[in-house]
C-alpha cells in the first residue's frame, strides 16, 4: 500500500466523527460508547459531552475511568479536557483520582509548561493523604521550574496543601521552599508567593511570622511592583498596606515609590495604592497642598468615570477617606454631580459625598450645591428624594447662616406644597433647621403655618422619627397651631400603635403642655404610658413626670424640666467613631469599607475543615472507587429523582445554611455561637432585616428551611 | 479570595458555575437566584449573607448575563468588579454574549476561567493577547479591548480595518531617536520580565494604529449655566509590531498634576508665564488623571513626563485621561420649553448648533426629548433632520444622520395631550433632562493631539506605518430646561 494512501486513510480515521445514537439505556451508556470509540475525533466529542453535562450539574462520575483513559494524549485540548473533568471530581470524589495518579506524575515532568501546571494543580486538590506522599516529588521540582508560570502555580499549590494537611506540609519542609521563593527573580511569582503565605498564615498563624517577612522584604516588594501584571501588584500592595513604616522618613519613600500606580488604568490598583499612601500618610503628616494631596484626589476623581459598581466602591472608600482628609477633594465638588441614568446606588452615595465635601465657608460652592439638590427633589425615584431632602438640611446647618437655612426651608415648604409625598422627610428636615435656628421667628412662623395645615397627621406622617419631630414642634411651639388639643388628641388615641420615639414625644409634650391641656388628657397620657407600653424607659420616664406632679410645687419642677432649651445643633452628618475609622481606614477597598462594618479584630478565623480520606491504603481505595462507579451506573443520571433521599437532602439544606452563616462547626456549644451571630450580624450590611428571618430559622426546623430557599 | 464565579442567564438559568476555592456549594446559586435575580428590588450591585458575600454586574452585551462571584472572606471588592468587567470584554471577544452561545461553548468559558483566575481565586493575567496566547482556541474575530466600551465607538473601531485610510496622515513619522534615554529605558526593563508581551511576535508589515476616542459629558442647567463639563478620553492602540519594539508617544499635553517646574521640562519660558494666564497656557491641554496601561513605565513619566512603553501585541487601551477646562463644547443646545395657554400641553423651541469646524461633520447626531406623561401625540416642525414621537418612551427623538459644522438648525413642537390631563400633573412632572447623542471623526473636545510616535526595536530595523484618529463622542450630553 502507498503511504499516501495510508495517510488519507488515517486522515479519515482521526476525523470520523460517529453521531450519538438514541438508545433506551439512557445517556451515560451513550457517553460511554463515545469515550472508548477508536475514532480520537468522536472521543473528542464525547468528552465534551460528558463535560457538558457535569457543568449542568448532572452526576457523570461513573464515567470517570472512561474519561481518564482519554488522558494519554498528544492533544493538548483534549488533554486539558481530561483535566477539567478530572479537577472537577478531585474535590468531591477523591478517591477515584487515585486511579489516576501515576500520569499525574507523568505530567509534572511534561516539556508543555500548561500541562506541568495542571497535573501539580489537580494533585494539590485530591483530597487523599496517599496521593500526597506522591505529589513531594511533583511539588518540589516544579517549584525550581524554569518556567515562571510553573513557579507561580506551585507557589499557589503549597497554601492549597497546607489547608489539606498542615502536619504532612509541615514534614515536608516546603514552606521553606515557600519563603524562599519570595527572592525569585520574577515578580509574578514573588507576588503569588506572599499571596500564599498571606492565606497560610490565616490559616495558623503559628506556622510562619508573616509580619517580620513582610518586613524584611519591603524592598523587594517595591522592586517587584513595577514589573508585574496588574492583580500581582493589587497582592503586592495590599501587602505592603499591612506593613508599618518605621519612621516618616520610610513612610515618605513607600508613598514615593507607589505613587505612581495611581495612574495605573485599573481601578482596583488605584485603591489599593489610595490605601497604602492613605496609611503611611499618618507618619508624613503632610500639608493639604502636597502634590501627594493633590494625586490622591486626581486619582479618586478618575475613578468617576469607570462602571457603576466600582464608582460605588470608591465612593464609599472616598467617605471614610474624606473623614481623615476633609479637604481633600473640596475642589472638586461637581465630579459627584449626579447624572441621569446613574444608578440608585450611585446616586444615593454621590449625595453622601456631596455634602460633606462642601466647603462651608464658601458660599459660592454651598449655593451651586442647594441649587443642584433642589433640583434633585424634582426627580421621580423616593429614595432619591428622600436623601436630597436629608442633604439640603445637613448642608443648610453646616453652612450655618441664618439666612441661607431661610432659604433651605423655602425649598422644603414649596416641595410641600407641590407634593404630597416625602412628607415624613420633610418635617424631619424641617424640625432639624429649625432646632439650629432656635431664635428666628420668621421661619418658625413660616414653617409651622405649613405644618398646622395638616389635618390628622397621626395619619399622613408614617415613620416613627417624623411624627416624634412633629410632636415635638407642637411642644416647642404651641401657639403655630391652631386646635393645639385635637392634634394631640389624635397621637393619644393612637398611642398604642406608635414606636418608642413617638410614644417619649407625646408624653414629654403633653407633660410640658399640661397646663394648656384639659387635665383628663394627662391622666390618660401618665395611664397609657404607665400601663400600655412595654419599653421600660417610656414607663420610668411617665413615672417620674407622675411623681413630680403629684409632690408639691411640682408644676414649677415640671416647667423646668421640660423647658430646658436643647442644645443647638450644629452637625447633621453621620461620623464614624474614631477606633472604626482607623479600621476602616485599613480595610480600605474590601468589602468591609462598603458596609462601613470592620471585621471583627477576634474574628474566627473560620477555616472549612477538609475531610481527607486518611490511613487508607491505596489498593482499598481503588476498590472504593471501582464500588462507587458501579453503584453509581445503577443511579444513572436521575438528578431529579430525589424523592427517595428525601431525609437525606434535608440535611444537606441544612449544612448549605451553617455554611451559609458560618457557624456550623460551633453550633452545639450555644453560649459560644451567640457572639459568633451577633459578629456575623454585624458584617450584614446591606438586608439585616432579611437575615434575621433567616439565621433564627435555622434552630427552627429544616422544612421550614426549605421552604425559605 | 473569589471563592466560585457563577454565570446566570437573564431569567436565572445557572450557565457555568465554577468553585475555585472549596466550602462553596452549588446550592450557593440557589440562594443566589431567590436574593437577587428573583428579587425586583435589589438596589445594591454587592450582597452580604453571614459570611458570604455576592459581587454582581451584568453584561454589557447581547443578552444581559449575570455574572456573579462568590467570596468567603472581605476580600477587595474593587479588584473583584473590576476582575467581572474584564471577565466580560474577554467573554466579548470570545462572543459568548448570548446564552445559547455560553450553552455550546461554555468550555471556552471555563477555559478562560482557568487562565484567568489562579486556583486561590486571584485574578492572575487578564490582558487580552496574552490570554488568546494561552487559549486553545482563538477568537473567531479580535475586536477591541477596551472594557468599557460603548456600541458606538465599537463600531468606528471595527471599521478601521487594518486597510482603511484614515482621514489625515499624521506628521509624526520622525526617524530620529534619542539612544540615550532608550538605553536607560532598557536597564530597566529587560524584555525577559515583561509579563505582556512574548518574545518572539514577527509582522511582515510594521504597524501601529491610534485611536484617540474623547467621551464628552456636559451638564447643563436651566439658566443655560454649565454646570459640569467634563471629557473622557482614552488612546487606543492597536500594536502589529514585531520584536520587542519601545514606544514613546507625545502630546501637547500639560499634566498639572505634576506640578513644581519639572512639568514644564520642555519649555522653560511658558512655565515662567503660566501663573499669569493658569488655564491658557498656549495650546497645550491640561490632564488630570491620567491612567495608564501597565506596559507603560510610571515611574519614567513621573519623572520625567515622557510615555514609554513596550505595548502587548494586538489591541490595548493606552491611557485614560480626564479634562475638565477649556473645552470645545461641539454642540450647543438652547431649549425653550413653555406651557400653552390651556396649561395642559408644553410647547418646544429647541436650537441645535454645531460649534465644530464648517470642514468636519457629525455622525448620528439623536437628540432626544422628553415629553410629559400622557402625551398622546406632537405637532412637530423641524428645520432639518427627522423627528419622531415615540410614545412608549415618552419623549421626541430627532435625529440626524450627518450634521455639518457651524449650522444651525431649528424644532418646533407641541403636545398634544389627553383630554383628562391636569394641568397640575404637567406642572408637577419631574422634566428629566434632554439628552444628546453624537459622534464627530477627526475632531477634538480637548485639542489633545498626538504630536509624535516613535517607534525602536534595536535589533530589527523596520519602519513602522502609523494611523492616527480622532473621535468626539457624547458621554452623557444632558441639558436641563
Amino acid at each position: 500500500m502507498p503511504p499516501l494512501d495510508k495517510k488519507i486513510k488515517k486522515f479519515l480515521k482521526d476525523s470520523v466523527r460517529i453521531a450519538p445514537k438514541i438508545s433506551s439505556k439512557g445517556e451515560l451508556t451513550e457517553l460511554r460508547t463515545g469515550l472508548v470509540s477508536p475514532y480520537p475525533q468522536t472521543r473528542k466529542d464525547a468528552i465534551k459531552k460528558t463535560i457538558q453535562q457535569m457543568t449542568v450539574g448532572k452526576d457523570v462520575s461513573s464515567l470517570f475511568p472512561d474519561v481518564l483513559k482519554n488522558i494519554a494524549t498528544n492533544d493538548v485540548e483534549q488533554k486539558k479536557l481530561v483535566y477539567l473533568y478530572v479537577m472537577n471530581y478531585a474535590e468531591t470524589h477523591p478517591e477515584l483520582c487515585i486511579l489516576a495518579v501515576n500520569t499525574f506524575v507523568t505530567d509534572s515532568e511534561d516539556p508543555n509548561p500548561l500541562i506541568r501546571c495542571m497535573a501539580v494543580r489537580t494533585m494539590s486538590m485530591i483530597r487523599v493523604d496517599k496521593i500526597l506522599d506522591y505529589l513531594e516529588t511533583p511539588l518540589r521540582r516544579t517549584l525550581q521550574d524554569d518556567n515562571p508560570y510553573v513557579r507561580k502555580t506551585a507557589v499557589i499549590c503549597v497554601a492549597k496543601v497546607f489547608q489539606l494537611d498542615k502536619q504532612l506540609c509541615l514534614n515536608l519542609g516546603v514552606l521553606t521552599d515557600l519563603v524562599s521563593a519570595l527572592e525569585d527573580p520574577n515578580p509574578v511569582v514573588v507576588a503569588n508567593t506572599i499571596a500564599s503565605l498571606t492565606e497560610i498564615y490565616a490559616m495558623d498563624s503559628t506556622v510562619i511570622n508573616l509580619n517580620d517577612l513582610i518586613q524584611s522584604h519591603v524592598s523587594k516588594f517595591l522592586l517587584a511592583l513595577n514589573e508585574c501584571t496588574e492583580w500581582a501588584r493589587i497582592t503586592i500592595l495590599t501587602v505592603l498596606s499591612k506593613y508599618s513604616a518605621k519612621d516618616s522618613i520610610e513612610a515618605q519613600d513607600i508613598i514615593d515609590r507607589v505613587t505612581a500606580h495611581l495612574q495605573h488604568v485599573n481601578p482596583a490598583v488605584v485603591l489599593a495604592t489610595v490605601k497604602v499612601i492613605i496609611i503611611n500618610l499618618d507618619l508624613t503628616k503632610p500639608q493639604i497642598n502636597d502634590p501627594v494631596m493633590k494625586k490622591l484626589s486626581s486619582a479618586m476623581i478618575s475613578i468617576m468615570s469607570t462602571p457603576p459598581e466600582i464608582q460605588f466602591i470608591a465612593l464609599k472608600n472616598i467617605r471614610i477617606i474624606l473623614e481623615k482628609y476633609p479637604e481633600l477633594l473640596t475642589k472638586e465638588t461637581r465630579i459627584f454631580f449626579v447624572k441621569f441614568n446613574d444608578p440608585l446606588y450611585v446616586k444615593l452615595e454621590k449625595i453622601e459625598i456631596l455634602v460633606r465635601l462642601v466647603d462651608a465657608s464658601n458660599i459660592k460652592q454651598c449655593t451651586i450645591l442647594l441649587n443642584e439638590l433642589k433640583e434633585y427633589t424634582r426627580e421621580f425615584e423616593p429614595e432619591f428624594v428622600s436623601k436630597a431632602i436629608q442633604a439640603l438640611s445637613q448642608l443648610a446647618i453646616k453652612y450655618s447662616k441664618e439666612s441661607f437655612c431661610n432659604k433651605v426651608l423655602d425649598i422644603l415648604l414649596e416641595l410641600l406644597e407641590r407634593q404630597d409625598t416625602f412628607k415624613d422627610d420633610c418635617c424631619i428636615a424641617i424640625s432639624n433647621l429649625l432646632r439650629h435656628c432656635p431664635t428666628s421667628t420668621q421661619m418658625v412662623t413660616q414653617a409651622c403655618g405649613l405644618l398646622n395645615t395638616w389635618v390628622e397627621p397621626e395619619l399622613i406622617l408614617n415613620r416613627d422619627e417624623a411624627k416624634c419631630n412633629y410632636v415635638w414642634l407642637l411642644g416647642q411651639y404651641p401657639d403655630k397651631f391652631s386646635s393645639l388639643e385635637e392634634r394631640i388628641l389624635g397621637f393619644v388615641e393612637n398611642f398604642r400603635q406608635e414606636d418608642p420615639l413617638t410614644q417619649t414625644a407625646v408624653l414629654a409634650t403633653i407633660v410640658r403642655l399640661h397646663t394648656r391641656l384639659p387635665g383628663t388628657i394627662l391622666q390618660t397620657i401618665l395611664e397609657l404610658a404607665t400601663k400600655e407600653t412595654i419599653v421600660i424607659d417610656i414607663r420610668d420616664m411617665a413615672m417620674m413626670y407622675w411623681r413630680c406632679l403629684s409632690i408639691p410645687g411640682g408644676d414649677e419642677l415640671v416647667q423646668q424640666l421640660c423647658n430646658t432649651a436643647p442644645p443647638a445643633i450644629d452637625n447633621i452628618l453621620d461620623t464614624f467613631p474614631p477606633e472604626i475609622l482607623k479600621k476602616l481606614i485599613q480595610e480600605l477597598a474590601t468589602i468591609s469599607s462598603i458596609t462601613f462594618r470592620p471585621q471583627a479584630t477576634n474574628a474566627k478565623k473560620y477555616v472549612r475543615p477538609e475531610t481527607v480520606v486518611k490511613g487508607k491504603k491505596l489498593d482499598e481505595l481503588k476498590n472504593i472507587a471501582k464500588n462507587e462507579i458501579v453503584k453509581n451506573d445503577e443511579v444513572l443520571l436521575d438528578f431529579g429523582d430525589d424523592a427517595t433521599e428525601e431525609n437525606n437532602k434535608n440535611t444537606t439544606t441544612l449544612d448549605d445554611l451553617d455554611d451559609l452563616f458560618n457557624f456550623g462547626t460551633v453550633l452545639p456549644k450555644e453560649s459560644n455561637s451567640g457572639t459568633n451571630l451577633e459578629s456575623d450580624f454585624n458584617k450584614l450590611g446591606i438586608n439585616g432585616g432579611r437575615q434575621d428571618t433567616n439565621t433564627t430559622s435555622t434552630s427552627t426546623t429544616t422544612q421550614d428551611l426549605m421552604d425559605l430557599f | 479570595m473569589i471563592n466560585a464565579v457563577m454565570i446566570f442567564t437573564p431569567r436565572g438559568e445557572l450557565l457555568v458555575f465554577k468553585v475555585f476555592k472549596s466550602s462553596v456549594k452549588r446550592t450557593i446559586s440557589d440562594i443566589f437566584r431567590v436574593q437577587v435575580i428573583n428579587n425586583d428590588n435589589i438596589r445594591s450591585p454587592i450582597l452580604t449573607l453571614g459570611s458570604t458575600t455576592f459581587h454582581f454586574i451584568r453584561t454589557t452585551a447581547g443578552s444581559k448575563l449575570w455574572l456573579v462571584a462568590v467570596t468567603r472572606s472581605n476580600a477587595d471588592s474593587g479588584a473583584i468588579w473590576e476582575y467581572l468587567y474584564k471577565l466580560n470584554s474577554l467573554m466579548e471577544v470570545y462572543g459568548l454574549t448570548h446564552e445559547d452561545i455560553l450553552k455550546d461553548e461554555f468550555i471556552v468559558c471555563h477555559e478562560l476561567l482557568d487562565i484567568t483566575l489562579g486556583m486561590n481565586g486571584l485574578p492572575m493575567d487578564t490582558e487580552l493577547s496574552s490570554v488568546i496566547g494561552k487559549m486553545t482556541l482563538k477568537p473567531a474575530q479580535v475586536l477591541t479591548s477596551s472594557a468599557d466600551r460603548s456600541d458606538i465607538l465599537a463600531s468606528s473601531v471595527t471599521t478601521l480595518g487594518h486597510n482603511s485610510t484614515p482621514i489625515s496622515m499624521p506628521k509624526f513619522l520622525s526617524r530620529n531617536s534619542n539612544r540615550s534615554v532608550t538605553q536607560e529605558f532598557e536597564s530597566q526593563f529587560s524584555p525577559s520580565n515583561i509579563p505582556w508581551r512574548s518574545r518572539d511576535i514577527k509582522y511582515k508589515k510594521n504597524e501601529m494604529i491610534v485611536n484617540v476616542i474623547e467621551k464628552i459629558n456636559v451638564l447643563v442647567g436651566k439658566d443655560d449655566n454649565i454646570l459640569r463639563a467634563y471629557v473622557d478620553g482614552t488612546i487606543d492602540i492597536t500594536a502589529h509590531l514585531s520584536g520587542m519594539p519601545m514606544c514613546q508617544i507625545g502630546m501637547n499635553d500639560l499634566s498639572t498634576i505634576q506640578g513644581g517646574e519639572n512639568a514644564h521640562w520642555t519649555n522653560e519660558d511658558r512655565a515662567s508665564n503660566r501663573d499669569a494666564m493658569p488655564d491658557v497656557s498656549g495650546d497645550r491641554v491640561i490632564l488630570e488623571g491620567s491612567k495608564f496601561h501597565q506596559c507603560v513605565a510610571l515611574d519614567k513619566y513621573n519623572k520625567d513626563n515622557v510615555i514609554w512603553f513596550i505595548p502587548p501585541d494586538g489591541q490595548f487601551e493606552l491611557m485614560k485621561y480626564h479634562v475638565s477646562n477649556n473645552l470645545n463644547l461641539p454642540f450647543r443646545i438652547t431649549p425653550q420649553v413653555t406651557l400653552t395657554s390651556h396649561g395642559t400641553a408644553l410647547s418646544y423651541a429647541i436650537k441645535l448648533k454645531s460649534l465644530f469646524p464648517r470642514k468636519l461633520s457629525a455622525e448620528n447626531v439623536v437628540l432626544r426629548i422628553p415629553v410629559p406623561p400622557g402625551t398622546l401625540d406632537c405637532k412637530i416642525n423641524a428645520s432639518d433632520g427627522k423627528c419622531k414621537f415615540i410614545p412608549e418612551e415618552n419623549c421626541m427623538v430627532w435625529s440626524f444622520h450627518r450634521f455639518n459644522g457651524s449650522t444651525e438648525n431649528h424644532l418646533n413642537a407641541q403636545t398634544v395631550p389627553t383630554q383628562s390631563i391636569a394641568s397640575q400633573s404637567i406642572k408637577q412632572w419631574t422634566r428629566p433632562p434632554m439628552s444628546l447623542d453624537f459622534k464627530v471623526l477627526m475632531f477634538s473636545n480637548t485639542g489633545l493631539i498626538v504630536r509624535y510616535l516613535k517607534v525602536q526595536e534595536k535589533n530589527m530595523h523596520y519602519n513602522t506605518i502609523k494611523w492616527i484618529k480622532y473621535i468626539s463622542a457624547a458621554g452623557s450630553y444632558e441639558v436641563r430646561y
